[in-house]
């Protein structure tokens, strides 16, 4: 079984279905197969070091997160039964049921993409867009995305220690830092909006107009689905319907 | 329809250029890191699509606002996908007012962004409270709560809180966009599709 | 076949400003020639170079311009009103802006120039090798950009202009970035398109003009002062302290032979030019 980047779309599309049509313990269950998926299939499993650590951080976070909305709401989303009581806070079933919810929906959310995202390169990424004829600006629009995003941290970097040996107050109270937010923004912004143009002009300057598609390494694209991309994208629409009828029609 | 297209996409960057679009996509996701970085209770996550919206058009806005949310999943919020309407309506509603002069007076994009805020406030309410819950993971999740601990529906609640949150937001960006442009070279602005939305009369000619 | 370069009394004035970019500018360079245009920042050198290759017509339709610029046969009055690529290469001043950012390695990238161009795939791949291996970067075709050194990756900004062999050439201020070693290299590179292209190339100092230039035009505040043989500059070189750096004027007195500046009034100019 093949699994290329219209797979990945698709299983990315079956998870956001499924988080936002099932219940929280099925998409608890998905996320475990999700993580399970990604260490033992290797098209899954994260380009490199870095998307390793990204993902490994982001999705801790998020886990942490879940776990204090799920507490919070069960305190102050005052419905159903009382499920517990610790140091007199009382916690509600409504508010623990809506916490888990919206919490592992998130993070299944969060998951597929971080898969997704990890484990195909942009390059490779913006070459399909093009071949399923997405408009060159768009695709060629994400690869610098991508580029300058690479570039930026240091950008921010160097604009920060600058104001601040210049005396700008980067701590401090909130005037202070949002005072010192505006003398950052000021010379990031115009150096940015300076350079970005001098690179459209350097792009002109070597014949590139937009509309121009992008070539590809690996030679025209095939446009027939897989089984699994169709099969991912029938439970979806599946899924949809099935909520839709539960929602449309009433329970007796 | 893809050449008609890209042809008003071209039209829109003349002068400017795709690097410009996908700076605004990158100054969209490094603004909102910004703030967080600085605690500062504001998003920012739209000023790429505003100024582009302004000095470029409409389309290439909505380009630019699109690409970041879908980026933002890249750096880890997928979250900001689901709001893509908010933005592709904040793109037009923007440049609709950009091409009347309203980004000429600073009265004007305080007004301008008041109600853009409202409008975001309204579009992005029932794609939080019916997909999240309300939960978006930041600190406005507590406002939410506290709307529905005195008794407001989800929906109302999230309405609630972002009416208090978005039009202060969409303000501070607009604002930033006008001052920003303001700041530029008149040189530099009058390469843009939309200088005219900004810019006064051209001085006379050479002597 | 390289191309000549007429230019009649262009002015050119950008959209918002109260003075003249470039006022009354004649030149005439002949094909396949090298020119060096100096000056100090803010002379117009930039902006002429920009004029030539149609940048300023494209971006600022708006603009005030009077004259015309022909370019081999092609006459465009008062200026060129699209970009000219492939007839005319223009190199900007930072050539990390012109690594296009959407290609990852030095083949790739010098490749997206030709791709732009249509030229068909085996075409391409010849080309490509050929260029890399003119500016010594063969040995780099398949490296990661990002893992380049200034100076290599100004030599792949410059293959991808090149690789399209445009009859006319523009360089700003090449060897501003480059080390003694760097710019050696460069210049004897240039020095094997005579014939070829006709190049134009600005500078802040005197070296690129001395060691390559046929002709050498002296701007400032957007007027010609000089233009003519090295040589002729050499001999004016007095008329031009408040314009070229301290070390070019040391030069420039140097190969005149002229020891009427003593020391202690050498390294007063020095001092001067200097501190500005």
């Amino acid at each position: 079984m093949t699994i290329g980047i219209p797979e990945k779309l698709a299983l990315t599309l079956f998870l956001v279905v499924a988080a936002v049509t099932l219940p929280w313990n099925i998409s608890a269950l998905l996320i475990a197969a999700l993580l399970s998926a990604r260490t033992l299939i290797p098209a899954l499993r994260p380009l490199d070091q870095t998307a390793r650590r990204r993902f490994r951080k982001i999705f801790f976070v998020l886990l942490c997160l879940v776990a204090v909305m799920t507490a919070v709401n069960s305190v102050f989303v005052r419905s159903g039964a009382v499920w517990a009581e610790i140091a007199g806070i009382r916690l509600f079933e409504g508010g623990l049921l809506f916490g888990l919810t919206t919490g592992f929906r998130l993070l299944l959310i969060a998951a597929a993409f971080l898969v997704l995202f990890g484990s195909t390169s942009i390059g490779a990424f913006a070459d399909y867009l093009n071949h399923v004829g997405i408009p060159g600006p768009i695709a060629t629009t994400a690869l610098l995305s991508l580029h300058f995003l690479d570039h930026l941290p240091e950008r921010i970097q160097q604009i920060f220690i600058a104001q601040e040996s210049r005396g700008a107050p980067l701590r401090g109270n909130l005037v202070a830092r949002i005072r010192s937010f505006f003398l950052l923004l000021s010379p990031l912004v115009l150096s940015s909006i300076v350079e970005s143009i001098e690179r459209g002009t350097a792009l002109e300057l070597r014949g590139f107009h937009l509309g121009i598609s992008l070539r590809t390494a690996s030679g025209p694209g095939n446009r027939h689905w897989s089984p699994t991309t169709v099969a991912l994208l029938a439970f979806s629409i599946i899924l949809v319907v099935y909520r839709l009828t539960l929602w449309l029609i009433p329970s007796p | 329809m893809g050449t008609r297209f890209t042809q008003r996409i071209a039209d829109e960057l003349q002068g400017a250029g795709l690097p410009f679009l996908a700076f605004a996509v990158v100054l969209n996701l490094a603004l909102g890191q910004i703030t967080s970085a600085l605690k500062i209770p504001f998003y920012m996550d739209m000023v790429g699509t505003v100024l582009v919206a302004v000095l470029c058009g409409p389309w290439s806005a909505m380009i630019a606002g699109v690409l970041s949310n879908i980026l933002a999943a890249f750096v880890g919020n997928p979250t900001m996908m689901f709001f893509i309407p908010v933005v592709l309506a904040i793109a037009l509603f923007t440049a609709f007012l950009a091409r009347r002069g309203w980004f000429r007076r600073i009265s004007l994009v305080v007004v301008g962004g008041i109600l853009q805020g409202v409008v975001a406030a309204v579009l992005s309410a029932p794609i939080a409270a019916y997909l999240f819950g309300g939960v978006m993971f930041s600190g406005t999740d507590f406002l939410v709560l506290y709307f529905r601990s005195v008794g407001n529906s989800l929906l109302e609640s999230v309405f609630f809180q972002g009416l208090a949150s978005d039009p202060v937001d969409k303000t501070v960006t607009y604002v930033i966009v006008f001052l920003v442009i303001r700041s530029l070279p008149v040189r530099l602005v009058s390469r843009f599709n939309g200088a005219a939305n900004v810019l006064p009369r051209a001085p006379s000619g050479p002597s | 076949m390289a191309d000549s370069i007429s230019i009649k009394s262009f002015t050119f004035r950008y959209p918002g400003s109260h003075r003249n970019a470039l006022s009354e500018v004649s030149l005439e360079i002949q094909a396949g020639s090298c020119c060096a245009i100096l000056g100090p920042t803010g002379a117009g050198k930039t902006t002429l170079l920009q004029a030539v290759a149609g940048v300023l017509g494209a971006h600022h339709a708006q603009a005030a311009a009077n004259g015309h610029i022909q370019i081999g046969s092609v006459v465009h009055s008062p200026l060129p009103r699209s970009i000219l690529f492939p007839r005319v290469g223009l190199f900007l001043q930072d050539p990390t802006v012109q690594i296009s950012g959407i290609r990852d390695n030095v083949e790739d990238e010098v490749r997206f120039t030709l791709d732009n161009l249509r030229v068909g795939d085996e075409e391409a791949v010849q080309r490509v090798r050929i260029q890399l291996e003119e500016l010594g970067l063969g040995m780099l075709a398949t490296r990661p950009l990002s893992q380049l050194s200034g100076g290599e990756l100004q030599r792949v900004a410059l293959a991808g202009m090149l690789v399209a062999s445009p009859p006319v050439l523009l360089l700003d201020e090449p060897l501003n970035s480059l080390d003694a070693t760097a710019q050696a290299r460069l210049l004897r590179l240039l020095a094997t398109f005579r014939g070829r292209h006709t190049v134009v190339l600005t500078d802040y100092g005197i070296d690129a003009a001395l060691r390559l230039a046929d002709r050498v035009v002296v701007l400032s505040e957007g007027r010609v002062l000089y233009q003519g043989a090295p040589a002729g500059l050499v001999s004016r070189s007095e008329e031009f302290v408040d314009l070229l750096p301290a070390d070019s004027l040391v030069r420039l007195s140097g190969l005149a032979g002229d020891e009427r500046i003593p020391s202690p009034e050498r390294r007063f100019f020095r001092k001067i030019l200097g501190a500005l």
